[in-house]
């Protein structure tokens, strides 16, 4: 199982986290800070895989992360999952994003925070693995962005019938 | 010409839009706040101007949203915004469907399980995934799996969920699989997921993929759901290996291979006779076959080695030890070891710990010269691996310089607190593993030395436990005794002396008195003591350490090893001031220092056990049972007193400590400690001589114990007990008469009331 998965830029900064169990606010703060502290203080040439941290739940769990420029994608997981399965996700995961954002950047999962919740719901749900095929992730993202596209459109169009509707009985 | 209504409503779309774009220029400004103030009062402003504009109700939904995505930023950044918590659920209740997944988005993000607005998601909730549209269906089953649902809900949304997995759709099959199984981890006892189970035989792959994944825990919380399963499973592993699936399950030029580790984890649980193991192994071995590269390139996916090694896994747990399992796994092993990929070696060393557990082999010179280096490799991870492989590669002969290589790993200083405990538990688990190939001279000094490193981490204690068992033993050399005594003084007459090291010092002055020469013990206790007082005043840590002292105190008296108690009375008096705490116990060993010799001056003649060792059982006892106090020996003053004012020879007692006040804590006077003549000492006991007046010398004497039991033959032992309980005020005594004593009697309330 999943138990958390963060991303945050290289001086530590938060840009995504998703707790697939209970923490307070102030706790997740500190698991933030804490899992920054012992993956950035690692190099390139290392492997991605290190106990996690004493908040999350120390040697039971694992941190496995990957660096991409300027973010970290860090997974936290219990012992159940593969930890090289786990780093496949990862790529996945940044690769679904980098095909909806078109080379994505670090702005764009602040500017963008709700659809990169959407895209990371269609791949991890309730801290278990949805889907790996990234292709069928975004043919499920096309669908959505479609259905809110024919919605939004409606709804103009809704508008401005109301309001020609007013102008000729006017 | 528009109408005054077109232009406002154009207006104010257009308006949205620009405070869209308004919002991205919100957000740049958050990002470049230089510092932390200015950033928290920027966020504070923005977040007021949110919560107007969120709190106004001609605010449109789709604004709403935004405002609420920013609220999620903030989130993020640790900021509170508990106001947008009803707008969240409000927009989750919408029927817009782009309104409504941004609204479940900001429910999951900003509820928590302590959040009482939770609970008005559960309709919304039902109502959606009884919906006609997919995506709704789709959206609202996410949202339970990440939204905190109340305990209670969970009956009532069971239901239509799993009504969910007979959706004609596979995508909400799918997302109806996880969020059962969801639901089976928060709550398995409100949950029975046999019926899942016969999704295995579902058309779409990806549904029995899904499945696949919950199955472990299934197997777990509903065994019998999932007997006679290992037959269908073997037969899906091999239409995967066979690319009978479709090609989109593909990764990487492998079939489905997280459906295959699925499968890999489930089939050794489930094996439960010869034949599904015999399948099962097969299959294992087909896996093996077809997913091993030729060569191990550092551009391979990390997912083949893990397919690899599951399936050596579970190949390890079915089959017996052979030369041909034995064989494979090691190359397979040497493999990985080999590889230039950190990942892919630490998944070697894995897979060759897990094999020296399983055959207990001898490594080949070439993967003991690979675990050498990797115990110097630069990755943190790969010398924790490879520790782990030496010290499952232990044996009687090489344990002590494994242990030795773990130690020095731990006092390094660059290992993190947890390795450092990692490394510690792995050293202890070697040190009972072969406790003949140890000897306990070696492991008391190798736990002494390890003292220091543990003191904040768990394992402290263990090693403290461990250190005291040892010397309990009495087995060690005595010169290895008189070596730790020196070694553990040195350190307490150094400036900065770790507490575990103090702790134990202090322990054993107190428990092996006599290993130094007479007196010694309480004199370097009293030294150690006096020094903590004076720095108890500025360090707040010492009171423990304190407390040890004094209890080693009374050790070391009651063990006779000593030549004078100079010094020990203004210590005690010192440390009973410093603290309550302190109080009671340095009472305590005051009042019982006159007595214990006193008594043992008087009594000599008199073949009485006056160590009361016999009440010891029915005063615990009473403790339990009957929350009584324990035995407090300043009540010995009364039987003295009675006795001094019957026998002459022992008018020339030194004066003893009396309690002045009726308080439970005594406090000592002054008058206490001058000699004073025995008629103001007694004076002083008038707060009990109601109680003492009645016992004579002939019934305290008469009642006295042996170590028989009870002196006091002919007299009635109810009636005679009854003086010799006022009179020493033991708790419990009344129990050794039978008489229940109530469960709200205080057994010394006549004295302390």
């Amino acid at each position: 199982m999943i138990k958390a998965i963060l991303v945050f830029n290289n001086h530590g900064k938060p840009r995504l986290s998703k707790f697939y169990q209970y923490f307070n606010e102030d706790m997740q703060q500190q698991i933030i800070k804490e899992t920054f502290q012992l993956v950035s203080k690692r190099d390139d040439n290392v492997c991605n895989f290190l106990e996690g941290g004493s908040l999350i739940g120390g040697s039971d769990y694992k941190l496995i992360y990957r660096h991409y420029a300027t973010l970290y994608f860090v997974f936290c997981v219990d012992s159940s999952e593969s930890e090289l399965g786990i780093l496949d996700l990862i790529q996945v995961f940044v690769e679904t994003l980098d095909k909806c954002f078109e080379n994505v950047c670090e702005l764009d999962l602040i500017f963008h925070v709700d659809k990169v919740h959407y895209i990371l719901n269609e791949l991890v749900m309730g801290g278990m693995v949805l889907e790996t095929n990234m292709s069928e992730i975004l043919t499920r993202i096309e669908e959505q962005n479609k259905l809110e596209k024919l919605e939004v459109s409606f709804l103009l169009s809704a508008v401005f019938d109301t309001s020609l509707g007013e102008l000729n009985s006017g | 010409m528009m109408s005054n209504i077109l232009e406002k409503t154009l207006g104010s779309v257009l308006s949205s839009t620009d405070q869209f774009a308004g919002l991205r220029v919100v957000y740049q400004k958050c990002l470049a706040a230089r510092t932390k103030q200015e950033e928290e009062k920027l966020i504070k402003q923005l977040l007021e101007t949110v919560k107007i504009r969120l709190a106004n109700p001609s605010t449109r939904p789709l604004l709403a949203g935004h405002c609420l995505a920013f609220a999620v930023f903030v989130n993020l950044m640790g900021y509170n915004v508990d106001f947008a918590h009803i707008h969240a659920i409000n927009l989750a209740q919408q029927t817009s469907y782009v309104e409504k997944k941004m609204g479940y988005v900001a429910c999951c993000c900003l509820l928590n399980e302590k959040n009482e607005l939770s609970l008005l998601l559960v309709n919304t909730l039902c109502r959606d995934l009884g919906s006609n549209n997919v995506a709704v269906v789709g959206l609202a089953i996410s949202a339970l799996c990440s939204a905190p649902i109340p305990r209670d809900a969970v009956p009532a949304l069971l239901p239509a969920l799993l009504d969910r997995l007979h959706h004609p759709k596979a995508y909400i099959r799918c997302r109806a699989v996880v969020a059962a199984h969801h639901l089976l981890r928060q709550h398995p006892d409100l949950c029975d997921l046999g019926s899942v189970v016969s999704l295995l035989g579902d058309e779409d792959p990806h549904v029995v993929h899904r499945l696949l994944s919950c199955l472990p825990d299934i197997i777990e919380k509903s065994p019998e759901a999932v007997s006679g399963l290992v037959h269908p499973l073997v037969a899906i592993q091999r239409q995967i290996l066979n690319g009978k699936l479709p090609p989109d399950m593909t990764y990487r030029g492998l079939p489905a291979p997280w459906m295959q580790l699925s499968i890999l984890k489930c089939l050794p649980e489930l094996c439960l006779t010869e034949e599904e193991e015999f399948a099962s192994r097969e299959v294992l071995l087909e896996t093996i076959k077809a997913c091993s590269p030729k060569n191990v390139v550092i551009s391979d996916p990390p997912i083949r080695a893990a397919i690899n090694s599951r399936a050596l896994a579970a190949l390890l747990s079915l089959e017996e030890p052979n030369e041909a399992s034995r064989l494979r796994i090691m190359h397979f092993a040497g493999t990985f070891m080999q590889s230039g990929n950190g990942d892919t070696k630490n998944e070697g060393l894995l897979l060759l710990e897990s094999a020296l557990v399983k055959y207990q082999i001898a490594l080949t010179p070439e993967q003991l010269a690979i675990i050498k280096l990797s115990l110097e490799h630069e990755d943190i991870s790969i010398r924790r691996r490879a520790f782990g492989l030496l010290s499952a590669s232990a044996t009687e002969k090489d344990v002590q310089n494994v242990c030795g290589q773990l130690f020095t790993q731990a006092v390094s200083p660059k290992t993190d607190e947890v390795l450092k405990q990692w490394l510690l538990e792995q050293a202890l688990q070697l040190m009972d593993r072969y406790p003949v190939a140890l000897t306990d001279d070696w492991k008391l000094s190798a736990v002494i030395k390890l003292m220091p490193l543990a003191e904040d981490i768990k394992i402290g204690k263990e090693l403290m436990k461990n250190a005291k068992n040892i010397l309990l033993k009495g087995c060690i050399k005595e010169e290895t005794h008189v070596k730790m005594l020196t070694v553990l003084t040195m350190h307490s007459e150094s400036k900065k002396a770790p507490t575990s090291l103090l702790k134990l010092y202090i322990w054993t002055l107190g428990n092996f008195p006599n290993k130094l020469s007479q007196g010694e013990a309480l004199s370097r206790l009293l030294t150690l003591g006096n020094k903590l007082l004076s720095n108890a005043k500025t360090e707040k840590s010492t009171d423990e350490l304190l407390l040890l002292t004094i209890s080693s105190l009374r050790n070391v008296i009651d063990s006779g090893n000593f030549n004078s108690l100079d010094g020990l009375k203004d210590f005690l008096k010192e440390a009973s001031e410093y603290s309550p705490m302190h109080m009671l116990e340095a009472c305590e060993l005051i009042n019982s220092l006159p007595h214990l010799r006193q008594i043992s001056s008087c009594l000599k003649d008199v073949d009485i056990d006056f160590s009361l060792g016999l009440l010891d059982k029915f005063v615990l006892k009473s403790i339990e049972t009957q929350n009584g106090r324990i035995y407090q020996p300043q009540v010995a003053t009364q039987i003295l007193q009675s006795k001094t004012s019957s026998s002459p020879d022992l008018a020339h007692l030194l004066p003893v400590v009396l309690p002045q006040s009726p308080s439970p804590i005594m406090h000592l006077s002054q008058e206490s400690f001058n000699t004073s003549d025995e008629s103001s000492s007694a004076k002083s006991v008038c707060y009990y001589s109601q109680n003492l007046e009645s016992a004579c010398p002939e019934t305290v004497k008469s009642n006295l114990w042996t170590k028989e039991g009870r002196l006091g033959h002919e007299a009635d032992k109810s009636t005679s007990a009854e003086p010799l309980v006022k009179a020493l005020g033991i708790s419990g005594m009344k129990n050794l008469e039978g008489e229940p004593s109530a469960s709200n009697e205080d057994p010394l309330g006549d004295l302390l009331s």
